[in-house]
């Protein structure tokens, strides 16, 4: 299998991906059951996961200088980003079928279960979690924000996996220094408090056992998927008006999408071109990499001490707000 | 005749990801529609290039069957890294037969013109007959279903086509075994009722002909398009909302409603949902019934026994 390894590995450096590692399905012994690799593919006996970068710069710069604009991020990160991804793991798919294996490419992240669907108790879940399996195939580790931070580019890449029978020479899981401090610049800097400091959960990967904070995924969505708050990004648009989830108590459907509607009944054309990106991963600089990473501006941080609003600010209901730019 | 810009082709298919490429002569299309021929893209069009790409085949086979229960691989690579790669192999043949100095349309996938058009007088039509250049270039045949079927992969890829004014050598049509032997399994597996086994319509293509279901269209993209049905794949993501279409022919007004009545009860999840199209995975061609398609797919790899479609 040395000789196929080696091909997969280099078809994947061929189609720009920066990572790639694998892992014996024996790692997954503790994954829930219908996010196993075996749920998927019965025979499974190796995870291939990838991951490209993003480009350093672009990462950094989003909203800073005279631009002021996150166009880029918006078009590379959910485009092109996912484009490429798709197109290693396609071809590394075929690849491992013109040899006789069964193998399943799976999604890069976006789409859910939003619901709790058998024994899948979270929301917003995928069918498969990709950076659970850059972990396990040794491409780094987690954050306390829940997400895999790599050694060589922090959070600073997207990811993606590849299922199959092929029994694939495996790599060791990543065992260098640790990539999150708890600094906790991440559950700081999430302008929806989508990150508990409190509640944890735990997990164990191959001989590794985890511990990250526990994230609402629906306060995540609410900046992230739908655009709701403006210092995330929208703001960089012309989107200055914003309506943030209570304060308390639990996101429902109906009040995703009613604050949703409302949001783009307030803003108008621009509603349908506007992008977010998660704080939590733009400010978390792994201490290895610090000094050598820059930290972007931090805009979100110093404008949720900035914000206006413009309907009753209770903390049982989702509440409209404008936003001051930073001059 | 245009011997170096035919290899070039292959060459360009191969290595973006396309397992079968055929060259049909303008001549096979004598009995398409005049806006759907190739004449229609380009007046001085020669002949049709075919390019098909293969579904992973697992993927594609245990999409929702497996404990997984779960659509979203066979929906993200349907929806974005196979259109992208045929479509980019489609445009980077464009570009090669330009750059020998003759004209090319690349043909587009998964657009419809819902309502009839002028004079075409059918519902939810294409602009090109991708079906029939498949078989004009010797992909494969027509089934019941009224889908090509490639006895490399039956019903299970993705095809698309380019126009050019380039006269190219023609690939033989399919001459093996029928692909379908009207086994009925499509119509069984058609939850829609979109099939009407009463009325059969004849395709001819050069020398062959092939009979073929009336098909609803209305019926067929209130599940497959619309995702009314919740038995076709929605359910298994969470959304378990089915809309009864009326007995009677839907339009466009009974859509809009049933769309609106699935959102409100749908909620956030209808916006992350996928259907199925049984009709399709359930039609296996009678030589690969019960096989392990991946073995079957490796040995002829390894065997380097190819049909000349075949890259």
């Amino acid at each position: 299998m040395k000789t196929l390894t080696e091909t997969i590995k280099r078809v994947a450096i061929e189609n720009k991906m920066d990572l790639i590692g694998i892992a014996p399905v024996e790692r997954y012994k503790y994954a829930p059951e219908l996010v196993h690799p075996c749920a998927h593919l019965p025979e499974a006996k190796s995870v291939i996961a990838m991951a490209i970068r993003y480009p350093d710069a672009m990462f950094v710069n989003a909203g800073s200088g005279d631009a002021e604009s996150i166009f880029s991020i918006e078009v590379y990160q959910n485009k092109i980003i996912g484009n490429f991804l798709y197109n290693a793991a396609l071809r590394i798919s075929r690849i491992l079928e013109d040899k006789g294996y069964k193998t399943i490419p799976m999604t890069v992240s976006g789409r859910w279960r939003v619901h709790p669907y058998k024994s899948i108790l979270t929301n917003w879940c995928a069918d498969f979690s990709n950076r659970h399996a850059a972990v396990a195939a040794g491409l780094g580790e987690f954050g306390l924000h829940s997400l895999c931070i790599t050694e060589k580019f922090g959070m600073r890449q997207r990811f993606i996996s590849v299922i199959t029978e092929a029994e694939l020479e495996a790599d060791p899981m990543y065992s260098g220094p640790p990539l999150c401090d708890k600094c906790m610049l991440c559950v700081k800097s999430c302008p929806v408090k989508a990150i508990s400091k409190l509640k944890t959960e735990k997990l164990q990967i191959g001989e590794r056992t985890f511990v990250y904070l526990k994230v609402d995924h629906w306060r995540c969505g609410w900046s992230e998927q739908i655009n709701n708050v403006p210092e995330e990004g929208p703001l960089f648009a012309g989107q200055d008006q914003g309506i943030l989830p209570p304060e308390e108590g639990e996101i429902t459907d109906e009040m995703f999408l009613s604050a949703f509607y409302q949001k783009n009944s307030i803003v108008g054309l621009q509603a349908t071109m506007t992008h977010a990106m998660g704080n939590c991963m733009r400010m978390c600089i792994p201490p290895t990499l610090r000094g050598k990473q820059k930290y972007p501006k931090n805009y979100c941080l110093q404008m949720m001490k900035n914000r206006n609003f413009t309907s009753d600010n209770s903390k049982n209901k989702p509440s409209l707000y404008r936003v001051n730019p930073l001059a | 005749m245009n011997c170096e810009l035919r290899k070039a082709i292959i060459e360009s298919a191969k290595n973006d990801c396309m397992d079968l490429v055929g060259f049909a002569p303008g001549s096979r299309f004598d009995n398409v529609h005049y806006r759907m021929h190739p004449k229609a893209h380009l007046e001085d069009a020669k002949t049709v290039i075919c390019i098909a790409i293969r579904y992973p085949i697992a993927m594609y086979e245990n999409a929702g069957r497996t404990k997984a229960e779960s659509y979203m691989s066979l929906d993200s690579y349907e929806g974005n890294a196979m259109i992208s790669a045929i479509q980019g192999a489609a445009m980077n043949i464009t570009r090669i037969i330009e750059d020998f100095g003759f004209k090319a349309v690349p043909i587009s996938l998964g657009k419809y013109r819902v309502q009839p058009y002028k004079d075409i007088s059918e519902p939810w039509s294409q602009d090109f007959r991708n079906d029939v250049a498949a078989v004009a270039a010797g992909l494969g045949e027509i089934g019941l279903n009224g889908v090509v079927i490639t006895p490399e992969f039956g019903t299970r890829q993705m095809i698309t086509s380019v126009v050019t004014n380039a006269e190219l050598q023609a690939s033989p049509l399919y001459s093996g075994p029928a692909l379908c032997d009207k086994c009925g399994k499509c119509v069984k597996a058609c939850k829609m009722r979109a099939f009407n086994t009463e009325k059969t319509i004849k395709i001819k293509i050069a020398e062959k002909s092939f009979e073929v279901f009336e098909k609803d269209q209305w019926r067929c993209m209130w599940s497959k398009k619309f995702m009314l049905n919740a038995e076709m794949g929605p359910k298994l993501h969470g959304l378990n909302v089915t809309i009864e279409p009326p007995e009677r022919q839907i339009n466009e007004e009974d859509v809009r409603k049933a769309l609106s009545e699935k959102g409100a009860k749908g909620g956030l999840q209808t916006w992350y949902t996928y259907s199925m199209r049984e009709c399709e995975r359930e039609c296996v061609p009678p030589h690969l019934r019960g096989k392990d398609l991946v073995k079957v797919h490796s040995e002829r790899v390894q065997s380097q026994k190819r049909r000349e479609v075949q890259i």
